[in-house]
């Protein structure tokens, strides 16, 4: 009851003309930093920092986490349009939500996206506000050890991620891995594959690297196919998910809330970590995994609802603890500490009003998005219209201008080529991109909670893990993952030798997909 | 279109001689006046800040702080420019390599300056390669532990860590980073061992501690500010040369009677070879704006520790920390 009071409460905060400002303003700039490749929440919030200091806290907190969230939205258009990918977090959407566009499904894909995102941001606050002192304890015991496992986890669902040839997809993901060891090792400080090259000690960044191998990759392989041209892109057919889009999402729009709400809220766990993660455990999960890489909403809906949930799900350590688990997060807290209010347990007590303004404003916000991105569908669908010949051009210059505003560094541009080289290598000869992009996300942090792990252990001892009871059950199921295929096979190897035996009609339904 | 008058060269027509040398004398006469012209005149153009770390921490908060506030006194706006990468390195490279004009500054005195050069080989010196201007502030580094930790002083800390080598860890933001050689220092000087735990950045870092996965960590006061405030991590003892206003109750190592000096330190430095009256023109305006009450009033907010050297100080508190730490990692 309490607790619904003081919602009423922030309402009456955030629904002020100044506030509802804010979140509309907040909510539009975010939409546009998501859309524009290279230039992200952390960059704008940088930005926008000083202007606060002359506006009132609540309102200035409002913005800044409309920006956020709403470039979680923002980044999925361009992914699903023309294949860029807007943010990190929604680099993964470029792999089926494109070929959607590409089946002139843009539309649902774009409406699943938002729909997706609305659910799962909105999931997140409600947990957010009932529970968070609780889970803020839980994220803390969230340590390296545990990390390690939630990866080894994610992992297990990388085995599902190949397409149709499992030793190619295997392949890929060694190769992510390999490109994930570049740069200074975290744990030792060794510089790893740098060449001597100062570039190189930082690692090569993800959205290079996924701008190269999705939208010039892209781009390059079209105008090899010339003849494909003048029908590149499908017209639309229609505008909203149907029915049928609406029942396939269903679940992972849910199993996407929770995990991007688990994911966000611990130590390390960011939007594009969930949204990976979501990806592959759909894709694990499918009844159709072989739709996946050519156009499966599932694996539109699964991620864009698990980046959003992650975002809110980031405001429970940062105010109820006052730690931040990422760098848009870092700088809400200077926010806060700029006008005097220090997050963590105290700011329920000390200032309720930032607390449940804020919770309040991204319900609001939420809505807003919605409002703003459904009925623009139509509007962004057009761009498919414009030819090839004029779109691909803009494409290739908002790559390359994104590449270099990531960090005011050329080196990304080469990087960027590079990798759109590699992109347009890879689509000729239909390599899947899902398998390396997924290692080279997760396997350099798997490495070093691992590295971590191991020395908190001081023995070096793997039974460490073991004795750990959040690490120990992850373990124990991504143990299960991994042997559940061999069961599973061995049973359906049974079952067609009695079929064969009794000379029945045994069928191999579903055997296709495991391939 | 038609009735435009074209352009037509013929209407220079050629100058008497006289003219020429004229205009020479004129030409060379400005050249002569060039050099102290450039101090007078400068800033002519905007300035170009670099921070080697990428939007939102403290070097980049300093940063854009004072930026704000010394256009009023320079007259010329002072751009900052992110270059993030290799701990600040790659920003340090890009203003050793510009021109020493005056219009490119690094704000620097941290990691990137007296530690990281001992764990990598660097192609600069970062002591001798650039020209200290004025330092803005100091972060100072603490050693923070759980609330309910056994340890209530750093005298204890010290006193069971030397019973017990390496059964300890500790956790930094990053190797090669202040915080990591910090502790260095610290083994060195008062002879105990423990485990290093490398995270990735303060926060995660500071999480650790909070959680009881490690049992010291390494962190500024105002990166902790947040957790100490609500109940959960103290302070045990800093490692800078006075007390932090943020953490009044923690002492400093020196006045445990351990030769320990240490700070993360942010100001403007300038490459190597920019004129000695040009540098005091940007002290001088950036001083009034460090003395200005806007910028005081942000600091204060942000919890930035202001603490002003002016260039020749602040470039022998680089090389005091550059050598204690050196020392320490060679072993």
């Amino acid at each position: 009851m309490d607790t619904i009071a003081q919602l009423l409460h922030g309402f009456a905060i955030a629904l002020t003309p100044g506030n509802l400002l804010a979140v509309l303003l907040g909510a539009v700039i975010g939409t546009v930093i998501g859309v524009l490749p290279g230039l992200g929440p952390t960059a704008t919030l940088a930005l926008l920092l000083p202007i606060t200091i002359g506006m009132d806290m609540v309102t200035a907190l409002i913005m800044m986490a409309g920006i956020y969230y709403g470039a979680m939205y923002g980044g999925s258009i361009t992914s699903i349009l023309v294949n860029i990918p807007g943010e990190a977090a929604s680099v993964v959407t470029c792999i089926d939500g494109y070929q959607m566009a590409r089946q002139g499904r843009a539309g649902p894909a774009l409406g699943m996206s938002a729909f997706g995102s609305f659910i799962g941001g909105t999931v997140s606050v409600v947990v957010l506000m009932l529970i968070s002192p609780f889970l803020a304890e839980a994220a803390l015991k969230f340590g390296a050890p545990e990390m390690f496992a939630l990866l080894f986890f994610a992992f297990t669902c990388i085995g599902g991620l190949t397409g149709k040839s499992r030793s190619q997809g295997l392949l890929m993901a060694c190769v992510g891995l390999l490109l994930g060891t570049i740069g200074t090792d975290d744990i030792q400080g060794v510089d790893r594959f740098t060449f001597g090259t100062l570039y190189l000690q930082d690692g090569i960044g993800l959205v290079p690297l996924a701008m190269g191998i999705f939208g010039l990759g892209e781009i390059l392989y079209n105008i090899e196919k010339r003849e494909a041209q003048g029908a590149i892109l499908a017209t639309p057919k229609s505008l909203l998910p149907t029915a049928a889009d609406w029942k396939r999402s269903a679940k992972p729009i849910a199993r996407g809330s929770l995990l991007g709400f688990g994911v966000g809220i611990i130590p390390g766990g960011m939007p594009a970590v969930a949204s990976l993660m979501s990806y592959a455990l759909e894709k694990r999960v499918a009844r159709r995994p072989e739709e996946f890489g050519h156009g499966a909403i599932e694996g539109v809906a699964g991620p864009e609802t698990a980046n959003n949930a992650a975002t809110a799900g980031g405001f429970v350590p940062l105010l109820t603890l006052g730690i931040p688990t990422n760098s848009v997060l870092a700088l809400m807290l200077a926010a806060m500490m700029l006008h005097g209010v220090t997050p963590g347990p105290l700011l329920l007590i000390k200032w309720p009003d930032v607390f449940w303004g804020v919770v309040a404003s991204m319900y609001i916000g939420n809505v807003m998005l919605i409002i703003l991105n459904v009925p623009l569908i139509g509007l962004f669908v057009q761009l498919l219209r414009v030819p090839y010949g004029i779109l691909s051009p803009l494409i290739i210059m908002f790559v390359l201008l994104g590449a270099y505003a990531l960090k005011n560094s050329v080196s990304d541009l080469v990087t960027t080529i590079l990798f759109g080289l590699m992109g347009y290598l890879m689509k000729r000869f239909g390599v899947e991109p899902a398998p390396l992009i997924l290692a080279f996300v997760l396997g350099p942090m798997l490495e070093n909670n691992l590295s971590k792990a191991l020395i908190m252990s001081r023995t070096g001892n793997p039974l460490f893990f073991f004795t750990r009871p959040i690490a120990a059950s992850l373990l124990t199921l991504a143990i299960l993952v991994l042997l559940c295929p061999l069961v599973r096979g061995g049973w359906r190897y049974a079952a067609a030798r009695i079929g064969a035996q009794r000379g029945g009609r045994e069928t191999s339904t579903g055997a296709a997909g495991n391939g | 279109m038609k009735t435009m008058i074209p352009f037509r060269p013929s209407r220079f027509t050629p100058r008497p001689a006289g003219r020429y040398a004229l205009l020479t004398a004129a030409l060379c006469a400005a050249l002569l006046c060039a050099l102290p012209a450039a101090a007078q005149d400068y800033p002519a153009k905007p300035i170009e800040v670099v921070v080697g770390f990428a939007p939102g921490g403290g070097t980049d908060m300093v940063a854009r702080a004072i930026s704000d506030v010394a256009a009023k006194y320079t007259g010329q706006p002072l751009v900052v420019n992110n270059k993030p990468g290799a701990t600040g390195i790659i920003g340090s490279q890009y203003v050793y390599n510009s021109k020493p004009d005056g219009y490119t500054l690094l704000v620097a005195g941290g990691s990137e300056t007296v530690s990281v050069p001992h764990f990598k080989s660097l192609p600069f010196n970062p002591i001798t390669g650039f020209d200290p201007v004025i330092r803005l502030m100091v972060e100072r580094i603490g050693f923070y532990v759980k609330t309910d930790s056994p340890w209530k002083t750093m005298k204890d800390l010290i006193a069971d860590a030397k019973k017990n080598p390496d059964k300890y860890s500790y956790a930094t933001a990053g190797v090669g980073g202040l915080h990591h050689a910090s502790m260095l220092v610290t083994e060195k000087r008062t002879g105990i061992r423990m485990t290093h735990v490398p995270h990735k950045g303060g926060a995660e870092n500071l999480a650790a501690l909070a959680g009881g996965h490690v049992n010291v960590a390494m962190a500024s006061p105002n990166e902790a500010y947040a957790l100490v405030q609500g109940g959960r991590v103290r302070c045990l003892a800093i490692t800078a040369l006075e007390r932090s206003p943020t953490e009044p109750n923690a002492p400093t190592m020196r006045e445990l009677g351990y030769d320990i000096y240490i700070d993360n330190q942010k100001g403007f430095v300038f490459p190597a070879g920019v004129p000695q009256p040009i540098r005091q023109k940007l002290h001088d305006a950036v001083k009034k704006a460090y003395d200005d009450p806007q910028f005081k009033a942000s600091a204060e907010k942000l919890k930035l520790e202001l603490s002003y050297l002016n260039g020749d100080d602040f470039r022998k508190a680089l090389k005091s920390m550059y050598d204690q730490i050196g020392e320490s990692v060679k072993k």
